[in-house]
Formats: C-alpha cells, sequence, structure tokens
C-alpha cells in the first residue's frame, strides 16, 4: 500500500471512531479520573469532600460486615446467571432459527417479557413470588407441590433473581438469531451436498462461525451480571440476611440512602477490578476458541 | 476445530438450484414437530407472568391482594386502561419519550456503527488500544459516572432540560460498537477489497458494501437502542423538573404512592407503555430475519 | 453517486444533531398551560374515585414586581397534594404578593432527586423532609437557618406539641420545623379477641398480657399459618422493652446518640421476643410484611404494629364489617415511645426568607388544619392542628385512635425510630449483619455485645 494510501487510512481510522474518543474522555476517562481522587475522601456527595488517605479501603476490608457477604452473593450470582443465559438463549435461537410457520409469534413471544419497563417486570415478580397469594406458590399448591421460600429463604433468594433474568433472555435470544442468521447458507447446502449428517453440521459449522457472537455475549453477560443492581433493589433490597446483597446494590445504597460517596466511590474501583481481572482471564482463554471469517481471507 | 469449507464460486448454478429446489419440496419432519413442541411449553413459561400482569390491570385495587389468586376478575374493569392514563397526562409524555427515543436510537447506532466500523475494518495504530479501552468502558458500572457528570451538566446549564439524555447517545455505545465489530468479524474482508479495486472509499464500503449486510445486527441495535431509552429513569429523575418534561418512565413511577400504591393502575398504563417496543420488534424482525444467506452468495458475483 | 449518498447521510445527521439540541433548548422555555402541577399520581386509596381536582397553581411569571413565588415540594400523593394547594389559596388571599407553586415528583429516590436539586441551586424553597434527612442534609450546612425567625415569633412556636422541635434543632440551630408526628401502635381485630376468650387490650396494658394475647391469637385455621402478632422487630423497638423495664435505651439520644448499648432489660426483651417466634406466635424477621394491611382488612391479622396512618386507609376503605381497634405498645413498668417525624425544611439559598416564612408557618398549622379532617393520616406538631385530627377520628367513629396516639405524644420518655447521623450508614449493617440471626436463634445472644461495640467503634471513629 501507498504512504499516502496507509495516511489516509490512519485519518480514516481516527475520523470513524472519533465519536466514541470524545464519548470515552468525557463520559468514561473524566469521571473514572475524578473518582480516583474521590475514593479517597469522605464526601457526602454535595457537599466538600475530606481527605481520607486509604482509610477507606481499609474500613472495607476489614470493618465493613457486608463488604463479604457482597462478594460471595456476587460470584454466586455471576457463576449462576452468565452460563446458564448463554445456553439458554442459544438453545432457544436454534430452534426458532427456521423459517417454520407461525414461527415469528414464537419469536415475539420469547422478545416480549424484555420489552416490559424494569419497573413493571421487577414489581410483576414480586407479586408472582409473595409467599401467600403469589402466583408461584399457589401453582405448587394447586400440585399438590411443597411451597417455596423463593425470596424470603437465604438459599432460594439469589436463584429467585436469576429465574427473572432467563425469563428476559429474549435479549439474548435475539442477538444470537441474528448471528445465526448471518451464517452463509451456501455453507449448510454444501454440507448437504456432502451428505453430512444434522448434529455434525450443527458442531462443525454454525458452532464455529457464531463463536464470535459467543465470545461477545459471554463477556458483555459477564460485565453485565457483576453490574445487576435493579431486581435487588425493587425485591430484595439485599436481603435475606446479605444472600442478595450485590455489590453494584451495596454501592448504589452507600452512595445514595447512607450518602457516603466517597466510600462507595472506593468499592467501584473494586468492583471495577473485579469485572477487569474476571474479563482479561476469560478473554484469554476464549480468544483462542474463537473462529474469524475475517482472519482467515486476509 | 475442524469445518467444512466450501469455495462457493466453484458450484454451477445448476447444483445450486437443485440444492434449493429440495428445500421448498421438504414437508414439516419429525424434528420440526418437536421443535414446536418445546417452544410452546417454553412460550407458557414467557407468557405465564405477562398474563398475569393483564389479570392485575383489570382487577379493583382490594382485588389484587386476594388469597387464593384469581386469574378472572370478578368484575373486568376496562376503565383502569383509561383511568391509568388519564391520571398521569399519559399522552403528552408518551410524546415526549418517543421524541427522545427516536434521537438517542438514531444518535447510538449512527454513531456506533461508524466505530465499530473504523475499530473492525481499519487499520491505524492505537486501534487495539482504543479497541480495548471501548469495551473496558463497559466494565465501570455506571455510578461513577453520575455526580461527576452531573456537575458537568449542571454546569452547562443543561438542567431541566432533556440534553443531558440525548447529547450522550450521539458519542458511541460501547455495546453496540463491540457488537458491530464481532459481526464485521463474520464476514469476509474480500468484499471490502472487491469495492476499494473498484475505486471506493472507506465511508463507501461502510454504507454501500457492508451497511446491507450487516442490516440484522443494525435492526437490532436499533430494537435495543429505542428500548434502552424507553426504558431509562434514572437520568430524566435526576434531570428533569418540569412536568411538562417528563419521559414516561417518570410518569409510571409517580404510581407508587407513600402510602398505597395502585397496582392496578400501574399494571394497566404498563401495558400501554410496552406497546411501541412490541410493534417495533413485531415489524423489525422481517428485516433481520430475511434469508441474509441468499444476500451473501448473490454479492459474490 | 457516491457523493450524493455521503451528502445525504451526513445531512440527515447534521439535522438530528440540530433537531436534538433545540428540542432541549425549546423544552426550556416551558410550554404554555401548566396545568400539569395536580396529575403526578392517581387516588392513593384504592377507591375508583379519581379526583383530579384542577389546583390552581398560578403561572411562573409573577403579575407584577412584588409578587414573590414560593415553591415548594412534597412526596405526598395527587390527592393529598390537591388538598394542600387548596388550602394554600386561602393563604394566597390573605397573603397578596405571594403565590405558592408546588412541583410534583415521584417518590422514588426522593432523597436523591431533593439532593440533586440542592446541588444544582435548583431546590425549592420548602420541602418535606424527614428527621434523618433534615439532620443529614443541616449537618453539611445545606439547610437555612430559621432560629431568628424562630425566636421573633414564640407565639407560634410555643403552639407546638413540647419537645418536638428539640430533634430538629442542630447545635442549638433551628434547621426545619415538624410537620406530623408519625406514632407507632398496635392495631387488633376486635372478633379475633372475641373469639380467643380475651378481652380487649386497653391503654396501659403489660407486656405479660400482650405475649399471653399472642399465644391465644395463633391459629391454622383459613389456609396456612395465622400468627398472632405481625410486626416488625429491631433494636429500636426492643428498646422500648429495655426502658421500660427501667434499662438503658439501645441509643442515648434521638439527634445525636453517643453510644448504644445492650442493658439486661434489653435482653430480657430479647429473650421474651426469641421464645414467641420460635413457638409461632409471632411472624419472624425474615417475614415480608410490605401486604399485610390488606390481609388484615380481611381479617386474618389479629395484631400488627402499624403507624397511625394505616387508620386513614381502613376508615374509608376497610370492609364495614371489620371491627378494629388501636392500643399502644405495652408496657413493663413505664412508658417510652418512638418518636418520629416528618417535617419541612428549606435549602439555605433560599431568596425570600421573609415570604417563605410567612408560608412555612402557614403551612406547618392551618393547612394541616384543613386538610387533617379531610384526610386524617398523622396528628400534626403544632397543637391546634392536632385538635383537628383527633376530632376528624372521633367523627369517623375511632375515638380510640386519638386517645392511643394523644397518649403516646404525652409520653415522658422517647426514643429515635432509627439512627438518624451521617454515621448511620456504617452502623446499620452491623444490625444487619446479627439481629435477625440473633431472634431466630441462628446467632447467640452475646453477638449483640458485639455488635454494640462495632458500632460504638463506628460512632466515635466518625
Amino acid at each position: 500500500m501507498g504512504k499516502k494510501r496507509k495516511l489516509r487510512e490512519w485519518r480514516n481510522g481516527y475520523l470513524f471512531i472519533l465519536p466514541s474518543i470524545i464519548g470515552f474522555s468525557v463520559f468514561v476517562a473524566y469521571p473514572m479520573l475524578s473518582s480516583l481522587y474521590y475514593a479517597l475522601t469522605e464526601w457526602g456527595g454535595y457537599d466538600k469532600p475530606r481527605f481520607v488517605g486509604f482509610a477507606n479501603f481499609k474500613y472495607l476490608f476489614t470493618v465493613d460486615p457486608a463488604f463479604w457477604p457482597s462478594i460471595r452473593a456476587t460470584f454466586y450470582f455471576v457463576l449462576m446467571s452468565v452460563p446458564s443465559s448463554l445456553i439458554l438463549g442459544l438453545a432457544l435461537a436454534m430452534l426458532l432459527n427456521k423459517g417454520l410457520p407461525g414461527i415469528k409469534w414464537f419469536r415475539t413471544i420469547y422478545y416480549l417479557p424484555t420489552i416490559v419497563p424494569s419497573i413493571a417486570a421487577l414489581t410483576l415478580w414480586l407479586f408472582i413470588y409473595e409467599p401467600q397469594y403469589g402466583l408461584a406458590n399457589s401453582l405448587l399448591r394447586a400440585l399438590g407441590l411443597p411451597e417455596g421460600t423463593w425470596l424470603t429463604g437465604e438459599t432460594t433468594a439469589l436463584p429467585s433473581l436469576v429465574i427473572i433474568g432467563l425469563w428476559q433472555v429474549g435479549s439474548g435470544m435475539i442477538i444470537f438469531l441474528s448471528g445465526l442468521q448471518s451464517v452463509p447458507k451456501d455453507l449448510y447446502e454444501a454440507a448437504e451436498v456432502d451428505g453430512a449428517a444434522k448434529w455434525r453440521t450443527t458442531l462443525n459449522i454454525t458452532i464455529p462461525m457464531i463463536t464470535p457472537i459467543l465470545f461477545l455475549q459471554l463477556i458483555v453477560g459477564i460485565i453485565g451480571a457483576f453490574q445487576a443492581f435493579n431486581q435487588v433493589q425493587v425485591l430484595t433490597g439485599g436481603g435475606p440476611n446479605f444472600a442478595t446483597s450485590l455489590l453494584n446494590f451495596k454501592i448504589y445504597n452507600d452512595a445514595f440512602n447512607n450518602t457516603m460517596f466517597g466510600y462507595a466511590i472506593s468499592e467501584v474501583w473494586v468492583l471495577f477490578v473485579i469485572i477487569m481481572v474476571f474479563t482479561a482471564i476469560t478473554y484469554r482463554y476464549s480468544n483462542r476458541l474463537v473462529y474469524y471469517e475475517s482472519d482467515n481471507s486476509r | 476445530m475442524t469445518m467444512i469449507r466450501h469455495d462457493a464460486s466453484v458450484r454451477t448454478s445448476a447444483q445450486q438450484g437443485a440444492a434449493s429446489k429440495k428445500h421448498r419440496n421438504a414437508r414439516l419432519s419429525g424434528w420440526d414437530v418437536v421443535r414446536y413442541v418445546i417452544l410452546s411449553i417454553g412460550a407458557v413459561g414467557m407468557l405465564f407472568p405477562l398474563l398475569w400482569m393483564v389479570t392485575i390491570a383489570l382487577k379493583s385495587n382490594n382485588e389484587v391482594f386476594a388469597i387464593p389468586p384469581e386469574w378472572i376478575p370478578k368484575e373486568m374493569q376496562w376503565s383502569n386502561f383509561v383511568t391509568g392514563t388519564r391520571e398521569i397526562h399519559f399522552w403528552r409524555t408518551f410524546g415526549n419519550s418517543l421524541f427522545i427515543a427516536v434521537l438517542c436510537t438514531a444518535g447510538q447506532v449512527i454513531s456506533s456503527v461508524l466505530v465499530g466500523y473504523g475499530l473492525g475494518r481499519l487499520s491505524f495504530p492505537g486501534r487495539k488500544l482504543w479497541f480495548s479501552l471501548f469495551v473496558g468502558s463497559l466494565m465501570l458500572p455506571g455510578f461513577v459516572g453520575m455526580i461527576p457528570l452531573y456537575h458537568l451538566y449542571t454546569g452547562l446549564g443543561w438542567y431541566d432540560t432533556w440534553l443531558p439524555i440525548i447529547v450522550p447517545a450521539f458519542f458511541g455505545n460501547a455495546t453496540f460498537s463491540f457488537l458491530f465489530v464481532q459481526y464485521l468479524k463474520t464476514i469476509s474482508v474480500s468484499f471490502d477489497e472487491a469495492a476499494k479495486i473498484d475505486g471506493a472509499s472507506d465511508w463507501t464500503v461502510l454504507v454501500r458494501v457492508l451497511a446491507p449486510m450487516t442490516a440484522p445486527v443494525i435492526v437490532t441495535m436499533v430494537i435495543f437502542a429505542f428500548q434502552g431509552s424507553w426504558n431509562q429513569y434514572l437520568e430524566p429523575l435526576i434531570y428533569i423538573i418540569s412536568p411538562e418534561k417528563w419521559t414516561l418512565s417518570l410518569a409510571m413511577a409517580s404510581y407508587k404512592g407513600t402510602y398505597s400504591t395502585a397496582w392496578n393502575l400501574f399494571m394497566a398504563a404498563d401495558l400501554i407503555y410496552i406497546l411501541p417496543m412490541l410493534l417495533l420488534f413485531f415489524f423489525g424482525q422481517k428485516y433481520f430475519m430475511q434469508g441474509l444467506g441468499s444476500m451473501n452468495a448473490s454479492s459474490l458475483k | 453517486m457516491i457523493k450524493s449518498a455521503e451528502k445525504w447521510t451526513s445531512g440527515m445527521a447534521a439535522l438530528a444533531l440540530t433537531a436534538g439540541l433545540l428540542a432541549g433548548c425549546g423544552g426550556n422555555n416551558g410550554n404554555g398551560a401548566a396545568s400539569g402541577t395536580t396529575d403526578a399520581s392517581p387516588s392513593a386509596s384504592g377507591s375508583a374515585s379519581a379526583t383530579s381536582t384542577t389546583t390552581a397553581s398560578p403561572q411562573a411569571e409573577p403579575s407584577s414586581k412584588d409578587t414573590v413565588e414560593v415553591t415548594m415540594i412534597t412526596w405526598e400523593s395527587a390527592e393529598m397534594n390537591n388538598k394542600i394547594m387548596a388550602s394554600m389559596k386561602q393563604f394566597e388571599a390573605d397573603n397578596p404578593g405571594i403565590k405558592v407553586k408546588l412541583i410534583p415528583t415521584p417518590i422514588d429516590n426522593y432523597g436523591v432527586k431533593i439532593n440533586s436539586m440542592i446541588a444544582a441551586k435548583k431546590a425549592p424553597d420548602i420541602f418535606m423532609t424527614g428527621n434523618d434527612m433534615v439532620i443529614d442534609n443541616g449537618t453539611k450546612g445545606l439547610l437555612y437557618d430559621w432560629t431568628d425567625y424562630a425566636a421573633k415569633d414564640q407565639d407560634f412556636m410555643n403552639g407546638f406539641y413540647p419537645g418536638v422541635t428539640d430533634s430538629w434543632k442542630l447545635d442549638g440551630k433551628l434547621v426545619g420545623l415538624p410537620g406530623l408526628l408519625n406514632t407507632y401502635s398496635i392495631f387488633y381485630n376486635k372478633k379475633a379477641f372475641t373469639d380467643a376468650g380475651l378481652t380487649e387490650p386497653k391503654i396501659g396494658w403489660t407486656y405479660d398480657d400482650f405475649f399471653a394475647a399472642m399465644e391465644k391469637l395463633t391459629t391454622k385455621k383459613g389456609g396456612g399459618q395465622q400468627f398472632g402478632y405481625y410486626a416488625p422487630l429491631d433494636p429500636f423497638y426492643m428498646s422500648l422493652y429495655s426502658v421500660s423495664a427501667g434499662g438503658a435505651p439501645f441509643a442515648d439520644s434521638i439527634v445525636n446518640p453517643t453510644k448504644v448499648q445492650i442493658s439486661p432489660q434489653f435482653l430480657e426483651g430479647v429473650e421474651r421476643y426469641k421464645d414467641v417466634i420460635a413457638k409461632g406466635y409471632m411472624t419472624p424477621p425474615t417475614y415480608n410484611l410490605s401486604n399485610v394491611m390488606s390481609s388484615f382488612k380481611e381479617g386474618k391479622v389479629p395484631m400488627t404494629l402499624q403507624g397511625q396512618w394505616v387508620a386513614d386507609d381502613l376508615i374509608r376503605t376497610a370492609p364495614k364489617d371489620l371491627q378494629w381497634g388501636v392500643v399502644p405498645m405495652p408496657v413493663v413498668n413505664t412508658q417510652s415511645e418512638i418518636y418520629d417525624a416528618v417535617g419541612w425544611c428549606s435549602p439555605a439559598s433560599v431568596k425570600n426568607p421573609d415570604a417563605v416564612w410567612k408560608v412555612l408557618k402557614y403551612l406547618d398549622s392551618k393547612m394541616y388544619e384543613e386538610v387533617l379532617p379531610q384526610t386524617p393520616v398523622a396528628p400534626a406538631a403544632y397543637q391546634a392542628s392536632a385538635a383537628k385530627y383527633f376530632e376528624a377520628l372521633k367523627t369517623a367513629g375511632h375515638p380510640e385512635v386519638g386517645e392511643a396516639i394523644d397518649h403516646i405524644l404525652k409520653s415522658e420518655s422517647t426514643q429515635p425510630v432509627r439512627f438518624l447521623t451521617s454515621w448511620a450508614g456504617k452502623a446499620n449493617p452491623f444490625i444487619d449483619a446479627t439481629w435477625k440471626n440473633v431472634l431466630m436463634g441462628k446467632a447467640k445472644v452475646d453477638d449483640l455485645n458485639s455488635m454494640a461495640d462495632k458500632i460504638n467503634k463506628v460512632i466515635t471513629a466518625g
């Protein structure tokens, strides 16, 4: 490539990503840098901060009784919700990938739960999980099964939240679906011509071709799960006994209900580092498994 | 991983015709029936809570808490839908939300596509760095930005306007950019190169070659962006004061009273709230479900 | 060909951007008739009668140079807001030159909203506040100091119940005015008592009567467990037992506790409550109490601890055949009650303190006098207005509610309902981590002492 052309490509590259450069600087870098300072202060958020050095971190790791339970709850939550959402989302997408009559309705039905706004959906599930007059327990009663403790039980509260997430797996399903749709049809036809069995096709064509999407969903899923918050605020308030006190919820609570903003920001940094480490590990291990069509042709 | 690769350009048109004919003539196989059964069971699970929502919307408030819960309310209070919308100046806030959502969607999708293309197809120094930074920004919990940005916006005089909500949308969405980059990786670069040989600029490659091919993911982005904006709650809560500028999400929240909440009206209004999203999705399906495979093959020629 | 496509897309983008900016600016100018102040939320009582009376809140533009506009925010429902503003009309008539405007807001995250408004210097002149918020904001210097005005207006200040304004003073500075006093008493189902062969509880009943009644009122009929007593239980309520039995309170002051204590009497209370929880006479700490009142209306709850505001709801929406009564909490020896007030305060940046003070006084007295009889949610901190509240209850056929509340308000000993200070955020998790487990027998009662120690460390540190 000629030098001039190369320079032009460099310039174009930067031009194209300019919106995000600005966005990153203003909405990410700036808050992050200022938060580096605030994490070392005691600050109510709307008044003057007071520098305290690493006191916040020390308190967090050694004294705060809510911290380690939050870490535990958060990890459980990520480990429970991410794999299950991925598998369910992919499975549903594969089931819905055929142009059969009426399939359009099914797709809409599966996507429906995700378009209900958070407040409504979560309140709905609050009703459903209510031990006395809620739908869940009355169904169990009708079937003669023992009632569940759902949100009030220490061991059942977190899974109950995960179930709500699975109910809203529609959005992940859609991404998989669009990924599946983009697998060139001639690959399948060629396989058919070569006489390959259905499951072989799935294993050797479909899955590899969508590994970029799978990878995306994994990373985004992990990051999202670590930052889960809404469901805790509406449904459990962190209980029972810190079982659902996800770290991001604790941060929100400390920042806005307890007005300990400096402390909350130090917690944010801890969460951020955790997410970064986890994501980096995931990235390193799964990147090798991803197949990129564009890499092949270069 | 082993993989069966077949160079499409070698096949004759006769072979192609034979293959598609086989497709058209296939009847519903046994596997298809199984497919339908599984999907139906799952669909019931998905719909149950929503039907419950409809039931609540039709009840009187005291009935909502009856034990055991009833599916069919004693009296269908269809008026709840009317009362629910009237009480909160529904249609005006609906218009507000719609306006904001359209702008935010356009901003996010356009900027993310631009950024995704730059990161995914162009090479320039620092590309890998910026990519990591953008994706890395996803890991930052949103609350960090809240207070510093709040001071920024109020300093700019944007308090009690829609600007803090709309303007950021035009500066790229990391998730969508990431999505676009990954999606682009499934499309062979030979398309780009073919177009460039014909003298196309980077911009043209994006708009005329890649955009049509990435239609599925773009439509996906539109759906997600619209939904995100439609349901956005915290920013409008903090930045908007005047009731004329309220978004629908704020209006919905005002149903919660200190001492008691009219759940039935709340659910009724919510059902109307989700209608635009529903319509958008139902009709948007058509665009990205179209056999993309055929598009891929035809562009090769 | 290529150029035109390019032009088109960039043109659209520019158009969209400009439209967005214009819209943002355009929204600033306000759109015509501000009838928007009343329709924030529907009637909260659940009955189908939606009162969408238009309150005449005036326009933002003052009609003459002398008119001062005072803005206010509450967290009440639209129905209540309507009534409040209707009363303020009378104020405006008496005080030409002052206009009062209500800014509606969703209740969710009220604190966040108010704090952000203060930070943006756009806070309303008067806003409703809880006791803890006012202390928190006051400590940060965000509130207006009304001490001087109060000193000049002794007549007005004397109209309050004795002692209620003490918790609204920080270092001697009056940072807000209490408006309504929340009291906590036991709402009971008369039929449940007679069915169990018990006499109705009366003011001054003892904990012995109380626990005995719990036992007799627990049944298993009607599908599922029916407890005798449905209530939350935290160290602050337990502290009532402690003080009543002659022991030390949990927190040694309402506004600025210097330490927490677990006295022997406190432990005695813990043991007694643990006992009834274990036997199933009372709801365990993990029980979800948010919809207890609905069950109460159906006659399925014999006794429950509630704030007096539910009386208003019961009077209006409970089935006619529900026989209910109210009695203050029992005693061991002496009386001790929870003090929990909500009220009004102003941001430090108020521009027209004279006008605001006038509105504030009216709001806190006359307004309640008029509004409470229509919606008896709570007794006013101002005695004359509280009298109207009691009258309204009597007219509705429940004089015992007023008697109970009056008795509670006259209690010599009062205690906080929660930590009101800025270190509350750090102290509360210690309670969360230990308290429930101790009550349910999952942790040793002795752990309460270490809990208290940790809280005391936090107090001395912050």
